[in-house]
């Protein structure tokens, strides 16, 4: 659009002599757009929140042993089988483990490949016990996966013989120091003794009940020849789906699940705040471009003498609807300039006193730029009616109605 | 002295179900620097002609060419450039925009058609302004002066680009009658030292009078057509009150 300086000559005296109406009107797309920003700053905050809460401290894909299928559900005489006789296959372990750790391990999206010997497991101490997860992991890799470094409350993440990290909430229910000894007994009768070498919390109340050995240990306690899963972590937590797509496809003698799979609800909520969030901003939008329709629509309607008169004298019909595109743009413009400093100032007054227990805001520019532009966009189109209209309108209508 | 403005057979209809006939087949030329007045009852189609004349509206039918150009087929928007540069206008009301100081109202038509105004320009409009008695009040908005000044800024406004031709539809139609005089005194004196050719609608036959030619329109035809220093004013008066033309 290229403009002519009377065209912006007389956008912005129109604007400046109508300070009300134009404060106004600044004043509704400034909230506007602040309130996009810290609204989608806040759901993303909260977004990111969440899921870091639920994989920050976990895997990411999961490579498991496949699941027990029927060997066959017919005899070989074709006769059904009586289904309490069905034979099952017993492979409830990945023997070939290192294969796939030192595959996964050369992926430049995975940053952990951990084997982890796993299983259930019941705590003995002081006359309480209660299940617990008990899982042998390889120090090194174990601590990236889990984030040992940043979730140690006590003690220290080296696990070799007897030592054991224990979750917070294993701990708490225990009672269980650095130092203490406990009594670990597996579902087939097997029983011993460990240390407590650390005490880690990995934010949630079902990811703290459970016991890290060594993976050798473990797999000596639990009885395993292989490793129960593998557990991996990746640099984008939402690429973990589509790795895992890759893996099967390659694989397929195990079985690979995302975190994603295994957290549809967590997805799904998030899903919907999201819409939810949209639909929002969007009537905030439509409503600040309704108010820039209307105001510069009756501004059009009360100028058209003065625009009449202009035409006369040689405003054709493109300057004429671009005196009022100006000034939409304008408003859109100022407006969306004020609303970033002002949603800038209401994320800092929400982290300054809601406290740094809260979840945090997602100040992006994606989250900045959207709106302003948005609302850019929303001014421009509001004053397209009031353009069109200038555009159409006939001096002599003017001339002749007075 | 050469015609500015000659139409052939020009003729002007509104309506195609019920068509009615404002113009029927005038042809006329205007005298480059002349000062005409177009007079007729309500209805006789004399804001139509000058209309149409002054490029914002096109004929049904006939020529029109002014200074040189053909414009007979020619639409408002596509004249806009030529208006801007070679015509001014003078309405009843002066629509003037109440945003703008006086001044920058008279310059307005600068800015439409070369941007913005130098030192030069500004000058130029302000003794403009002093030559019709208004340079007091270039700095007030329209809403802050009287009603004949408010025209007077509009007559300025339709003389800063010096047009060839300026198109004033009852321009004192809107004022008590000493302060239109003394408007129309201080047009007609801007008007002749710049050249600048008039042709100016009214019912005033008084005002009339002060013209170098006087046409009448009655039911979209001439009726009469003469120049004033010709009979004399007194021959003109009474060819005004001659209303023989009406009464066929």
């Amino acid at each position: 659009m290229i403009v002519r300086p009377y065209e912006a000559h007389i956008a912005f005296r129109f604007l400046l002599k109508g300070r009300g109406q134009t404060v106004l009107l600044l004043a509704g797309i400034a909230v506007g757009v602040a309130v996009q920003f810290f609204l989608s700053s806040l759901i993303g905050g909260l977004q990111l929140s969440l899921i870091e809460r639920t994989v920050g401290s976990a895997p990411h894909v999961f490579v498991l042993p496949p699941d027990s299928i029927p060997a066959s559900v017919l005899a070989a005489d074709g006769q059904a089988v009586d289904s309490r006789r069905v034979l099952y296959t017993e492979n409830r372990e990945i023997l070939s483990w290192r294969t796939y750790v030192d595959h996964l391990k050369g992926l430049p999206e995975v940053t952990a490949a951990c084997p982890v010997a796993g299983g259930q497991g019941i705590i003995e101490r002081g006359g309480a016990s209660d299940n617990v997860a008990l899982k042998g992991i390889s120090p090194e890799d174990g601590a990236l996966i889990y984030n040992f470094e940043r979730n140690l409350r006590s003690g220290r993440t080296e696990l070799a013989g007897d030592a054991a990290l224990v979750g917070l909430a294993v701990a708490d229910k225990f009672r269980l120091e650095l130092g203490d000894r406990f009594f670990v007994r597996t579902g087939k009768g097997v029983g011993d003794f460990f240390t407590v070498a650390g005490v880690v919390d990995l934010g949630s109340e079902p990811a703290n009940a459970v016991v890290f050995l060594s993976l050798d240990r473990a797999r000596s306690f639990l009885g395993l020849n292989g490793v129960s899963s593998i557990e991996v972590k990746v640099r984008d937590v939402f690429a973990a789906g589509a790795l895992a797509g890759s893996l099967r496809a390659e694989f397929s003698r195990a079985k690979f699940e995302s975190w994603q799979e295994r957290n549809r609800e967590l997805l799904t909520a998030l899903r919907s705040q999201s819409g939810s969030s949209g639909i929002i901003q969007f009537f905030v939008l439509f409503a600040i471009s309704l108010g820039i329709a209307s105001v510069l629509g009756i501004a059009a309607v009360q100028k058209s003498r003065q625009l009449g008169i202009l035409k006369a004298m040689g405003v054709d019909n493109k300057g004429a609807a671009r005196i009022f595109l100006i000034q939409g743009l304008t408003l859109g413009v100022t407006g969306s300039l004020i609303g970033i400093g002002l949603g800038f100032v209401i994320g800092d007054l929400f982290i300054r006193y809601m406290g740094p227990g809260t979840f945090g805001l997602q100040l992006e520019a994606f989250n900045l730029i959207t709106p302003a532009v948005l609302a850019i966009v929303g001014s421009a189109v509001a004053s397209a009616i009031p353009a069109r209209r200038a555009s159409r309108l006939s001096p002599i209508e003017v001339i002749r109605n007075g | 002295m050469a015609d500015i403005i000659a139409v052939r057979d020009l003729r002007k209809h509104f309506g195609e179900a019920v068509r009615t006939e404002v113009l029927r087949g005038i042809s006329v030329s205007f005298e480059r620097g002349a000062m005409t007045a177009v007079i007729g009852p309500s209805g006789s189609g004399k804001t139509t002609l000058l209309n149409i004349l002054s490029l914002l509206e096109s004929p049904s039918s006939g020529g029109l060419v002014v200074d040189g150009r053909d414009f007979s087929a020619g639409d408002i928007n596509a004249t806009s450039a030529y208006r801007n540069a070679h015509i001014g206008f003078i309405f009843q009301f002066h629509y003037l925009l109440p945003e703008f100081t006086a001044l920058e109202n008279v310059l307005i038509p600068h800015w439409i058609g070369k941007g913005r105004p130098p030192q030069a320009m500004v000058e130029k409009a302000q003794a403009l302004m002093k030559e019709i008695e208004i340079f007091s009040i270039r700095h007030k908005y329209p809403s802050r002066i009287s009603g004949g000044e408010q025209q007077r800024v509009a007559i300025a406004r339709a003389l800063v680009n010096e047009p060839k031709i300026v198109f004033a539809d009852e321009p004192t139609g809107n004022l008590d009658r000493e302060t239109g005089f003394a408007a129309l005194e201080a047009m007609g004196r801007a008007v002749r030292e710049l050249g600048t050719t008039l042709i100016m609608v009214t019912h005033d036959r008084e005002i009339a009078l002060r013209a170098d030619r006087i046409l009448e329109l009655v039911d979209g035809r001439i009726c009469k057509s003469f120049r004033v220093q010709d009979i004399g004013t007194p021959g003109a008066r009474r060819l005004l009150e001659d209303r023989s033309c009406q009464a066929e």
